[in-house]
């Protein structure tokens, strides 16, 4: 069963292809395929070509979650139910497998640099791809998690735009807020 | 404060695109735009975005700030419950919250004027004392959003307060608890006006000095006499009844939705905790007899509080400990030594939220 191809432009004029179930993991794509707008290619404005392969690998891997995957293990599993009396079971092991596996993929998936990660969220945002959305925005609030508003301005190259003043205040509430209290 | 217009994030993408050669490690969240910060924030507690974040810089304050925001967070974030804890010694009042056992930071900054009264759902009731006035306000003590409330009439100088959330109407009430006389206001207009009814007649001219206990749309108001008597409030019914304690000292603290008398026994090294399972009963059970030597010497002075689900804070005043009872494994850990100085005057459960957003906005600002 073959899905529909469809085909994205980038930024920078390259086409990518993509099926048409994968395409379905974007909010903004399906939206597309739905008006019927199928015919051509849909152009991209706001996504790379560096980054373009990137979302499609991950709308492969997520696309056909909720569609022909999922079928295609239960399909697996009917067979095997005759056999093996405890059907939930063999049902929540399968499921667990799935959920490390897709686990592992993650991880493997979302090791590469803040550039990318920067553009990335973007492209998830602006294409509406919920899953993808999260997990680089969890990925971005762990590189914030646990610093001082110096550290976030240092390494994320933010120019602290308050006035002397405001500064000056906002060190104070600091002080405080840092000054832990009370045990030994 | 600062100006909502103030974003950062505008800066055009072909400027960014020249630095990003020279830049590429660096640059990250200048120019991603305000939806996804927004998205990344909402991963934080409110205490990160209120302490440390507002701070980074303008836009990120502006978007902490917005109504929608706040909104969202209150929605999304699962705040964890701690404790409020308000200190008075030489420079004044000293408010903290204690999340967990392990860590206490200050939220307001020490002063002479800000008394709690009570806490409820995330909002303080505070007596604001400058030149000899007293003036009431229900604050959110992360966000320092207040409203200020009008002054009751009730007649003499003895009167408590309360003030709670109760959930089956999403309302708030503040009670004034005087001689035999009861002030109420509910929180849900602009300008809310105070309402007398009876008090409890029985118990006039007996109010407790301690703040009232708030389980379960009722609250519990301790008494001077007779020592062995609570005074309960039906919140939506505003309606008063008497409830008798199994023992005449010891503290009330919730456990599990049930009302609690925590007795110590500290000669016998003993800790009694008696529960009412059936408000309307008044049948008292002896839940648990515990064996704690640690808690012998001289603890005449403690106060108890509900922590969290299953477990009880019980500050030991003289020796500035704190143990931690947890109720379901019948344990008492003790906890480390307290740093205090001066005397704890007030203590309740509370959650740190943006609960004044979801409350009304205009009323709060």
């Amino acid at each position: 069963m073959s899905s529909t191809k469809i085909f994205l432009k980038s930024s920078d004029d390259k086409t990518f292809e993509i099926d048409e179930t994968a395409a379905r993991a974007s909010e903004t794509l399906k939206n597309i395929i739905d008006g019927g707008c199928l015919d051509g290619v849909i152009p991209l404005p706001n996504v790379s070509s560096n980054i373009l392969p990137k979302v499609i690998e991950y709308c492969k891997k997520h696309g056909g979650d909720n569609g022909s995957s999922k079928k295609i293990a239960n399909g697996g599993v009917d067979k095997d139910k005759e056999i093996l009396p405890d059907y939930d079971e063999e049902e929540d092991k399968r499921e667990k497998v799935r959920v490390d596996e897709l686990k592992k993929w993650e991880e493997e998936y979302m090791d590469f640099d803040q550039q990318v990660l920067y553009d990335l969220m973007l492209a998830a945002n602006y294409l509406h791809i919920k899953g993808l959305l999260d997990l680089t925005v969890e990925k971005a609030a762990s590189m914030i998690r646990g610093r001082t508003p110096d550290q976030i301005r240092e390494n994320f190259n933010i120019n602290s735009d308050f006035t002397p003043e405001e500064e000056e205040e906002m060190i104070l509430i600091e002080d405080e807020w840092d000054d832990e209290w009370a045990f030994d | 404060m600062f100006n909502l217009k103030d974003f950062c994030f505008c800066l055009p993408w072909v400027i960014l695109k020249e630095e990003e050669e020279e830049e590429e490690e660096e640059l990250f969240i200048p120019h991603l735009n305000q939806d996804i910060i927004s998205n990344i924030l909402l991963k934080f507690p409110i205490e990160s975005l209120e302490f440390k974040f507002r701070y980074v810089c303008k836009s990120w304050n502006s978007i902490i700030s917005d109504k929608k925001f706040r909104n969202q967070h209150l929605h999304y974030s699962k705040p964890e419950p701690g404790l409020i804890i308000q200190t008075y010694d030489e420079y004044g009042y000293g408010t903290y919250f204690m999340s967990g056992t392990t860590k206490v930071q200050q939220l307001i900054k020490q002063n002479y004027s800000s008394k709690i009264l009570g806490c409820s759902n995330g909002l303080a009731l505070v007596e604001w004392q400058t030149n000899g006035c007293r003036d009431l306000q229900v604050l959110n003590p992360i966000t320092k959003q207040y409203l200020q409330l009008p002054h009751h009439q009730l007649s003499g100088a003895h009167y408590q307060f309360g003030f709670a959330f109760v959930s089956s109407i999403s309302k708030f009430k503040v009670i004034c608890l005087g001689k035999a006389q009861c002030g109420i206001l509910t929180l849900d207009c602009l300008n809310p006006k105070w309402r007398m009814i009876e008090g409890p007649a029985a118990i006039s001219n007996s109010i407790g000095q301690k703040p009232p206990i708030l389980i379960n749309g009722y609250m519990y108001w301790y008494l001077y006499y007779p020592t062995d008597v609570v005074s309960s409030m039906d919140l939506i019914e505003e309606k008063f009844s008497e409830i008798r304690l199994p023992c005449s000292i010891g503290n009330l603290v919730e456990i599990e939705g049930h009302l609690s008398n925590i007795v110590i026994q500290p000669n016998h090294g003993l800790l009694v905790i008696w529960l009412l399972k059936d408000v309307h009963g008044g049948q008292w059970v002896k839940q648990h007899t515990i064996i704690c030597h640690s808690l012998e010497e001289g603890c005449l002075y403690t106060e108890t509080v509900s922590l969290r689900n299953e477990e009880i804070a019980i500050f030991d005043y003289c020796n500035k400990m704190l143990y931690v009872f947890d109720v379901k494994l019948e344990k008492l850990k003790m906890m480390n030594k307290i740093k205090i100085s001066g005397f704890i005057e007030f203590c309740s459960p509370h959650v740190n939220s943006y609960t004044s957003s979801a409350f009304d906005q205009s009323l709060m600002d």
